[in-house]
């Protein structure tokens, strides 16, 4: 009996905290000092400033490989980051001005968006070796990989669309017209819909990945960036960059059911599932600001570099 | 060979210096004033009123939109920049707004304007943050006096003249 208790208490404390032992950290960009902030999501210390390259914008993680690729815009390359040693192990040439990238959850191959020359880049992580370019519409910025890593969806901020591109062979197999200069996109953890953020007509368009039709649009608020989902997708975030504020949006009915002052021109927006809070860089302010998500209250400012960015999940967790 | 290598770099810096991505500039200046926020905010919150206060601007103009507020300043070179109000907070005394269009070699440009209390209750502290980007958004060659440089440049030489005589005005008896 008592021993069935033990296992039934083992078993809870393994679904409510999952974090044994290395805690979640936070990848920011500070495009003013070359640097990535490492912030320790447990403690809210900086633990590592890491050097990068010229302007860092972008941020992917792989736990699974230990690695975080950051793109750096000015000097046309990726930083690949040793998250155990949060040191650079190397420099990979990326295009001439990369800004979104995703990878791969093995970390074996990442996408890079090569906004000046409208190409996707698509860079094999050990080697360095570009598999392919592919031809996309003007401004890629946001990247995102479906859960079965088979599509890559690129939000086009020039051509207002956002590409379904096929990764095994480069073809693309749709454009889906949303908003005006869509930027940053979200992807919901079952897969099924992308949310795609248009800053210039300050709303949030949202794609059913299976139709390829945008099902609905949200109203947010002025010159909106980038959005992150909570662990159930039951909840959107989405940085307003010119009304310093972070939107909650219920994804059931997609009404805003909270706003809140976050640090000023807010950028990333990253979600910890392990601590259940929001992580906005703000750009302005050069910090992150906290938020937890279960009263969208503002719990913590913790300082970064200068001008953060942090565009894309920037959130290492489950390590 | 040896000769060969200082060459070969000497034709690359051209290139690398100009191989500028589309990174947003930012500028910040802050300045102390012995006078109470609510005088200096009284100042600043005129949409209208920026003659009375920046050294450059000769006249403004005042027009309504719809629900939106716009400006046009003249500045006393004769150049114009057309403003819109984005909002204005009494009670945290901010004021943000965006240009339109105008003679600033900036593009997507807005910026905010905050009062804040300075030591003492006679004191207070103005902060002129601005973002935006070069006027060339696109590849290089980026055209002369279209650059990141030019552009932080020209609003710093807004942002810092207008701070000293927004102080010096404040300061002063009326």
């Amino acid at each position: 009996m008592s021993s069935s208790i033990l296992l039934i208490t083992f078993f809870f404390f393994s679904l409510v905290a999952p974090a044994v032992g290395a805690p979640a950290l936070a990848y920011i960009t500070n495009q003013g000092n070359d640097t990535v902030s490492v912030v320790d999501l447990e403690s809210s210390k900086i633990i590592a400033q890491i050097p990068v390259g010229t302007k860092p914008v972008g941020v992917a993680v792989s736990p699974q490989a230990r690695r975080v690729f950051i793109t750096n815009v000015e000097s046309g390359n990726v930083s690949v980051i040793d998250t155990e040693t949060n040191k650079v192990l190397t420099q990979i040439p990326a295009g001439v001005s990369p800004v979104g990238i995703t990878t791969k959850a093995d970390g074996s191959t990442f996408y890079v968006a090569d906004w000046f020359s409208n190409r996707i880049l698509v860079i094999d992580a050990i080697s360095g070796k570009q598999l392919r370019a592919i031809e996309i519409s003007k401004a890629p910025a946001g990247l995102m990989l479906s859960r079965d890593e088979k599509v890559l969806y690129v939000a086009n901020r020039d051509s207002n669309d956002v590409a379904f591109i096929d990764t095994s062979t480069g073809a693309i197999l749709s454009r889906i017209p949303v908003g005006t200069h869509p930027f940053g996109i979200a992807l919901s953890p079952d897969g099924t819909r992308l949310y795609s953020v248009n800053v210039w007509s300050n709303n949030v368009s949202v794609i059913d990945t299976a139709s390829r039709k945008v099902v609905a649009t949200i109203p947010v608020g002025d010159h909106p960036y980038c959005a992150a989902l909570n662990a159930d997708g039951s909840r959107l975030y989405v940085s307003n960059t010119q009304a310093d504020t972070l939107s909650v949006i219920d994804t059931a009915n997609f009404r805003t059911i909270a706003t809140m002052d976050v640090g000023a021109t807010p950028e990333g927006v990253g979600y910890s599932a392990e601590r259940n809070q929001v992580y906005v860089a703000s750009w302005m302010e050069n910090e992150v600001t906290v938020v937890d998500a279960a009263t969208n209250k503002v719990v913590a400012h913790i300082p970064t570099g200068k001008e953060s960015r942090a565009f894309g999940p920037f959130i290492l967790e489950n390590r | 060979m040896k000769k060969l290598v200082p060459i070969l770099f000497a034709l690359l810096l051209p290139f690398a210096a100009s191989a500028h991505g589309p990174s947003p500039q930012k500028v910040t200046e802050t300045i102390t004033i012995k006078a109470p926020p609510a005088k200096v905010w009284a100042l600043l919150s005129d949409f209208n009123g920026m003659p009375k206060w920046h050294p450059a601007v000769k006249a403004s103009k005042v027009e309504k939109k719809g629900a939106d507020t716009f400006r046009t300043l003249t500045l006393k070179d004769g150049g114009t920049i057309y403003e819109r109000l984005k909002d204005k907070n009494d009670a945290s005394m901010r004021l943000k707004y965006e240009i339109v269009q105008g003679v600033l070699p900036v593009s997507d440009y807005y910026a905010t304007i905050t009062v804040k209390p300075g030591a003492n209750a006679n004191e207070s502290t103005v902060e002129w943050m601005a973002r935006f980007y070069r006027k060339y958004k696109l590849n290089p060659p980026i055209p002369a006096g279209q650059d990141d440089e030019s552009a932080v440049k020209a609003v710093k030489g807004v942002f810092q003249p207008g701070l000293a005589n927004l102080k010096k005005v404040a300061e002063s008896g009326k």
